[in-house]
């Protein structure tokens, strides 16, 4: 069994393996979705996800873009 | 009998015309009147309320977005309202584009919101741009301004205003909303960051009011937002670092979080100097 850390997503504590990116989790939870990500209250640009491996206790924010007002 | 002016004394002599101090007001009569209670904030002053009447708003977008950030900039004293709009009021507006009433159904809505603001506040001066406007007015328009909100309902639009914003090194406001997603931001071109960083370069898939919905207490909190935000950025011309402040429906919060500048974004594509 691989090894899980706990991160939060959207406020809600959650397991994910150890080493996952930020591309990973967002290809796990909200594929085909136009969405932006937060990490640790920054808004990481969409280039940096490959390389922006999750730690323990990470706070995860992804939402979808909109364009309505 | 020693006196000791209470904290309630002190509120009614100041907001008192007969009084020394109202007589000797810089603001007439009539506007000290108009904004006393604001004036009796801590950190406000007739100064302050002064040079907020020679700063100059452009609101893109009298929607849902664009009603309540109108009416609470009106109601503090910006001193030059400019109104873009080319869309014309409809019955599905009503709920949430609190500017409107039945009677103004067909009417241009920039010329609607502008004529009720008058109404809301006759010392300011408001007008109405009643066409969607093409880079061209858009850039002269943004110049001419103090601080541009952004309360379109299109991704063209707003990818626009972030365009020629960056160009002319204008810090900026804006929001979005569909369904129950929505977000406000203030973009600091000096700080690094914008619209695109964010990721809005990409076409949107399908959505906005119109196929989504969009939740109504939503549109006026962000609206509310950018009021605040704006108010801010005009009073001490804060030179804050580019955020956005993002809304969790579930929790009924907003989160804010910082917008880190994409060093290969086509639009800013710098590093930061803030
Ligand atoms: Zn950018």
């Amino acid at each position: 069994m691989s090894e899980k850390i706990d991160i939060y997503l959207n406020g809600d504590r959650l397991q994910v393996a150890v080493g996952i990116d930020l591309q990973q989790l967002q290809q796990q939870f909200a594929a085909d979705q136009q969405v932006a990500i937060a990490l640790n209250t920054e808004i990481m640009p969409r280039r940096c996800w490959p390389e922006r491996v999750l730690q323990a206790r990470d706070q995860v924010l992804i939402f979808n873009l909109v364009a309505g007002g | 009998m020693a006196t000791k002016l209470t904290t309630s004394a002190k509120l009614i002599t100041s907001a008192n015309h007969s009084s020394p101090a109202a007589l000797q007001s810089p603001l007439p009569d009539q506007q000290f009147l108009y904004y006393s209670r604001q004036l009796l904030l801590p950190d406000w002053s007739e100064q302050r309320q002064l040079q907020l009447q020679q700063k100059k708003v452009l609101i893109v977008g009298m929607g849902g977005l664009g009603c309540p950030a109108a009416t609470y900039l009106a109601g503090a004293g910006v001193g030059w309202l400019l109104l873009a709009d080319g869309d014309k009021v409809e019955l599905s507006n009503l709920p949430r584009q609190t500017l409107f009433r039945v009677s103004d159904i067909g009417l241009n809505k920039a010329e609607a919101a502008a004529a009720t603001l008058q109404q809301l506040n006759p010392f300011i001066r408001i007008d109405a741009l009643s066409q969607m406007l093409d880079e061209a007015e858009l850039v002269r328009r943004i110049a001419w301004a103090d601080l541009v909100l952004d309360c379109s309902d299109n991704l063209a639009t707003k990818l626009a205003i972030n365009r020629i914003c960056q160009q002319q090194q204008r810090c900026w406001l804006g929001a979005s909303a569909s369904g129950y997603q929505g977000y406000s931001w203030l973009i600091n071109p000096a700080s690094g960051g914008c619209l695109e960083c964010l990721g809005h370069q990409q076409p949107l898939l399908p959505g906005g009011c119109l196929q989504q919905g969009v939740y109504t207490p939503l549109v006026g909190q962000l609206g509310l937002q950018l009021a605040s935000m704006a108010l801010q950025q005009l009073a001490n011309g804060r030179r804050r670092r580019s955020f956005v402040q993002i809304y969790q429906h579930h929790q009924q919060q907003f989160s804010q979080c910082q917008l880190l500048a994409d060093p290969q974004c086509k639009c800013c594509g710098v590093t930061a100097d803030v």
